[in-house]
């Protein structure tokens, strides 16, 4: 595109273009187009079936000076995100790590982790408010064998998300999945090389697993994050009345988008609050880009 | 300590050797605890499927089914067309794992490999897709598919596969960053073309990683319930996830029909990732090939 | 080939983008009303564009119309009896033929939102009572107030009036009311006898129901409850709000009527006579271990009382076929009070854009028809939104049905109002700081008010 392109970087230029392509068409002819849409709806006082007239910024106004549960739903979805991306991605390396020693039934426990991330939907939500019960929950049953007196779970406001945090560790098959992957693509020359200079588990974990691993710990956070902001569906099915209780400590922000979207039918107003949440998510990932340069290891020196 | 110190002293392997027992011991029986908390769960799940409607409803919970009803899994199967949803599913998943493969080890290629100007800002986008909830872009999406006259056919859930997703693409790249640019350069030098590199270097290279994509795609192709509601309208054409639904009515719920059918489900999804999980523990052997 | 292919790909993906949005403006410059002019365009446009609908005008050439009845009515004696409902309108004309099609619970509406968004809705659906307004300002349900008015004067009044009321937005109906669920009072009549309580005298007052459930509370050695002598954590939080006085958060008008003095006391006594009394960690457990709904605690005879829908009674009959129980209305706040209850419910609307009106009308006005309703209410026990059939003898040998109807008259069915929207969404959590003990009811309600008053006034 540029006048001081060489003869071959146009033609890796043309070329990467050709690999992106299904992408690229897939984008413009499917996904693009609802998405630009969306944008513009966020303008607009759109509700799906009726109206959709220009309204400027007002959806947004809205959003931060007059919407009462605005602030508390984002609040409540930071306060998940927090906890609970450092928690799966801790458990997930150091199960990948156990898992990687390769001890006897290996195979076995890798099935048994990966389990819970097949199951899905209302089965799972009902399983856990089983678990969860204060009483004959096992969860509280298996505190009160270490003589713990657990709490009430998803009827006490501050352990409700507590609660939600423990479902997702529960299936982190996926990145647990995606750590032993990556880290079985580690050389074992490097290991080697290290044994020889007599290193320790700790030392060799610290020195070669993790800087080896990075850029899929860095994709971990980022995806992970990327879907903790979108919790949704756990509270809509646990929260007692699919709103969000006790004291609304289960009113994520996509909970009230969509509430808004399809109880309301506001979907420009909807539609406006997922942008913002966009801008959010997008804001920290390009931090985290800009940052794994320091951290995260890569061949060519760049993400 | 002191006296591991001094084995160290008296024989250096054998001491190595009971370290590294002891070390395994240690992550057997940590495997094993958290295996346990992974498993009570699914235990219950089980054993709600055996139960008959009675135990379910009795207090306290009964953690293990007093009267076992294993008929409950043939009663829940044949209680609707179960067997033409599951192929459904099934045919709808082959292709979710053919285009997954395709279109996002290509797609990604393109990003962690290729120098192309606008590479960048085309993958802060694809990350921005995945920002936006689902649901927000669904009733454009679907007027989309209206239009085109895909409503009613399996053609919504497939071709977007073919399309690449933000997740595995953004996957992917995290991986091929991991392969030294030597190989592709070495290999640029003989005269190979970037098709043929991705072709015959990369993907042999990256299996753990695709394989992965094959179980990931597998998996969330079986699991999706919203698209597969919004878009098909024939009973006969419908997938196992809004089957299962049937069992959840307004007030109430044959708790143990939906678990009996959610762990026949489950099935082969564990089939799948047993037939490939040897290939999450061969390593792509980077380092191997850059000394080579 | 391929770019041939790919083009038309493009192509089509760029028209069904602009006339996305030209759909939308079109729209946008006419009023919010649904005109008719602008509904025969919208059904020519279905036309048009032919994604299924050429597959039921092919038929239709034939003979028979073929429409599509959305719910989610899958699952046992519904499916079977809504089916039969079906099969009885198809034989009893020979111009339509109804389908039954049934989604998930709660799915089926998006399902249908967003077919109805593209032009291709179902003929008829069955919707939630409490949003009909949104839909008649949406634009998502048909108008019918032309095709009452042919039916003549006196159509309407054969729904129960609350109901009926919640079909219109702006002078005009989108719907016809279908079913309700009031709430009433269960009690043990063995334990009221164990207790010595007359089995036969079910409190009337929230006195009356406090001294009772003190005797019927039964206690473990270790000092928690073995029995509860009334739980109220049945009934949604809104709902005991709603039924203190009968009022909803705000009226037509668009008064505001969150912190009343009947709803402060109403929340008083159940802070103060259960959520205090029997301790917050006993009823949290109480309330989290049957709040999944897996198992029942009027079922496993955990509580003595409590306030629930009259098709509950089936969970007992299939559960517990001996107990001994009573059903009553639920108490009132002050003796001589007026006794008040909480309904929902469900719908019957004929969406925007259906491809044949007259149909779906006909089918519409057939499942509210008083013989169908009789049956309905026969074989799944809901309470029928048509008087007569609710009221009909066949149903009184069933005890549930006579307490419903009792309660009918005086059951408040809210709804979500387009000057409030949301704005039960908006006091629930304070009504759970009052549970929580974290403020007084009076502290709640009131600052609960003054959002719902700046709701109203932002949604002017």
């Amino acid at each position: 595109m540029k006048r001081g392109m060489t003869k071959r970087e146009k033609k890796e230029a043309r070329a990467g273009w050709l690999f992106i392509s299904p992408w690229v068409i897939g984008f413009i002819c499917l996904t693009g187009g609802p998405l630009l849409f969306s944008l513009y709806a966020s303008f607009t006082n759109y509700n799906m079936t009726s109206r959709m007239d220009f309204i400027g910024v007002a959806n947004y106004i809205r959003m931060f000076k007059k919407d009462p549960v605005f602030w508390k739903s984002l609040g409540n979805t930071l306060y998940y995100v927090l906890l609970a991306v450092p928690a799966s991605c801790v458990c997930a390396i150091f199960l990948a790590t156990l898992l990687n020693r390769k001890v006897k039934g290996t195979p076995v426990f890798r099935m048994l982790f990966y389990l819970p991330t097949v199951l899905s939907g209302v089965a799972v939500y009902q399983l856990w408010i089983q678990l969860l019960a204060p009483q004959s929950g096992l969860v509280n049953s298996v505190l009160r064998l270490f003589g713990i007196e657990g709490p009430s779970w998803l009827a006490d406001p501050a352990w409700t998300k507590p609660s939600l945090v423990m479902m997702r560790v529960w299936a982190l098959g996926t990145s647990m999945l995606l750590y032993l992957s990556s880290m079985n693509s580690v050389s074992k020359d490097l290991y080697e090389a290290a044994d020889i200079d007599g290193a320790t588990f700790l030392q060799k974990f610290r020195k070669i697993t993790l800087p080896q691993i990075s850029p899929i710990i860095f994709f971990d956070i980022i995806t992970n994050m990327t879907g903790a902001f979108q919790v949704f569906q756990e509270a809509l099915v646990m929260s007692k009345n699919g709103k969000g209780d006790p004291a609304g400590s289960l009113l994520f922000y996509n909970l009230h988008i969509y509430d808004e979207a399809f109880t309301r039918y506001n979907m420009g107003y909807a539609s406006a609050m997922a942008w913002f949440l966009l801008v959010i998510v997008m804001t920290i990932t390009l931090i985290n880009l800009a940052a794994s340069k320091y951290w995260v290891h890569t061949e060519e020196g760049e993400t | 300590m002191r006296g591991t110190e001094h084995t160290v002293i008296k024989g250096g392997l054998t001491s190595r050797k009971r370290k590294k027992r002891i070390l395994d011991t240690v992550c057997f029986i940590l495997l094993a605890a958290a295996a346990l908390t992974v498993l009570m769960p699914l235990w219950f799940m089980v054993s709600t499927a055996l139960k008959d409607m009675d135990e379910i409803f009795t207090y306290p919970i009964t953690w293990y089914p007093h009267n076992p009803v294993w008929s409950n899994f043939k009663d829940a199967w044949m209680s609707a067309d179960f067997t033409g949803w599951f192929l459904n599913s099934l045919f709808v998943a082959g292709f979710a794992i053919l285009g997954g493969v395709l279109a996002n080890s290509l797609v990604a290629y393109g990003f962690a490999k290729i120098k192309f100007p606008g590479r960048n800002i085309l993958f802060t986008i694809i990350l921005g897709t995945m920002m936006i909830p689902e649901f927000v872009t669904m009733i454009p999406q679907y007027v989309l598919y209206a239009r085109l006259g895909w409503v009613g056919t399996y053609l919504p859930l497939i071709v977007p596969q073919f399309m690449g997703s933000a997740y595995f693409i953004f996957m992917l790249r995290q991986f091929y960053a991991g392969i030294p640019n030597s190989v592709i350069e070495s290999a640029q030098m003989d005269g190979a073309s970037h098709f043929c590199i991705w072709r015959k270097i990369m993907l042999p290279m990256a299996k753990p990683a695709i394989m992965t994509v094959v179980v990931l795609s597998f998996n969330w192709s079986w699991n999706d319930f919203l698209k597969p509601l919004l878009y098909l309208t024939d009973t006969a054409r419908f997938t196992l996830q809004i089957g299962l639904k049937i069992f959840v009515s307004q007030s109430n719920t044959q708790w143990n029909y939906l678990m009996a059918a959610s762990c026949i489900v489950l099935l082969p999804i564990i089939v799948v990732f047993m037939c490939l999980q040897k290939y999450f523990t061969d390593g792509m052997n980077l380092g191997g090939a850059v000394k080579g | 080939m391929k770019r041939k292919k790919l083009i038309g790909l493009m192509l089509s993906a760029a028209i069904g983008i602009t006339s996305l949005t030209g759909c939308g403006n079109t729209n946008s410059t006419g009023t919010a009303d649904s005109g008719v002019p602008e509904s025969s365009d919208a059904a020519q446009d279905t036309e048009t564009t032919g994604t299924e609908s050429t597959e039921t005008e092919a038929s239709a050439s034939g003979e028979r119309v073929k429409l599509e009845i959305w719910d989610w009515w899958g699952d046992g004696q519904y499916k079977y009896v809504i089916e039969q409902l079906c099969q009885n309108f198809n034989e009893s004309q020979d111009k339509y033929e109804v389908v039954h099609v049934n989604y998930p619970w709660g799915d089926v509406w998006t399902k249908a939102l967003a077919a109805t968004a593209a032009g291709n809705p179902p003929d008829i659906i069955i919707q939630d009572i409490r949003t009909v307004t949104h839909r008649g300002q949406a634009n998502q349900a048909t108008d019918l107030t032309d095709l009452i008015a042919q039916e003549g004067e006196g159509f309407t009044d054969q729904f129960y009036p609350q109901l009926m009321d919640a079909m219109i937005y702006d002078g005009k109906v989108y719907g016809l009311p279908y079913v309700t669920d009031t709430r009433i009072l269960y009690y043990d009549k063995d334990a009221f006898a164990e207790a010595g309580l007359d089995p036969e005298a079910p409190p009337q007052t929230w006195d009356e129901l406090v001294e009772y459930a003190r005797k019927l509370d039964v206690k473990k050695d270790d000092g928690s409850y073995d029995r509860l002598g009334f739980y109220p954590g049945t009934l949604e939080w809104n709902a005991w709000a709603f039924s203190a006085d009968g009022k909803d958060y705000t009226d037509a008008d668009g008064n505001v009527t969150v912190n009343t003095p009947e709803k402060v006391e109403l929340f008083e006594n159940i802070y103060n006579d259960f959520y205090e009394y029997y301790g917050k960690k006993e009823l949290d457990s109480f309330s989290a271990e049957f709040g999944s709904g897996m198992t029942n605690p009027f079922v496993a005879g955990k509580v003595a009382m409590w306030v629930n829908t009259p098709t509950e009674f089936t969970k007992v009959r299939d559960f517990a076929p001996e107990k001994n129980y009573g059903v009553a209305m639920m108490p009132a706040l002050k003796e001589g009070g007026e006794h008040y209850s909480w309904g929902g419910g469900f719908s019957v609307e004929i969406p925007y854009g259906a491809k044949d009106v007259a149909g779906s009308w006909e089918f519409a006005k057939f499942i509210t028809s008083k013989e169908s309703q009789v049956y309905w209410a026969s074989q799944v026990y809901d309470t029928v939104a048509n008087i007569e059939a609710s009221q009909d003898p066949s149903l009184m040998e069933i005890p549930v049905f006579e307490a419903a109807l009792e309660a009918m008259p005086a059951t408040v069915v809210t709804l979500d109002r387009l000057t409030a929207p949301g704005a039960s969404d908006i006091v629930l959590p304070y009504l759970d700081e009052i549970i929580l003990g974290n403020k007084t009811p009076q502290e709640a309600l009131d600052e609960a008010q003054a959002q719902v008053v700046q709701l109203v006034e932002d949604n002017k």
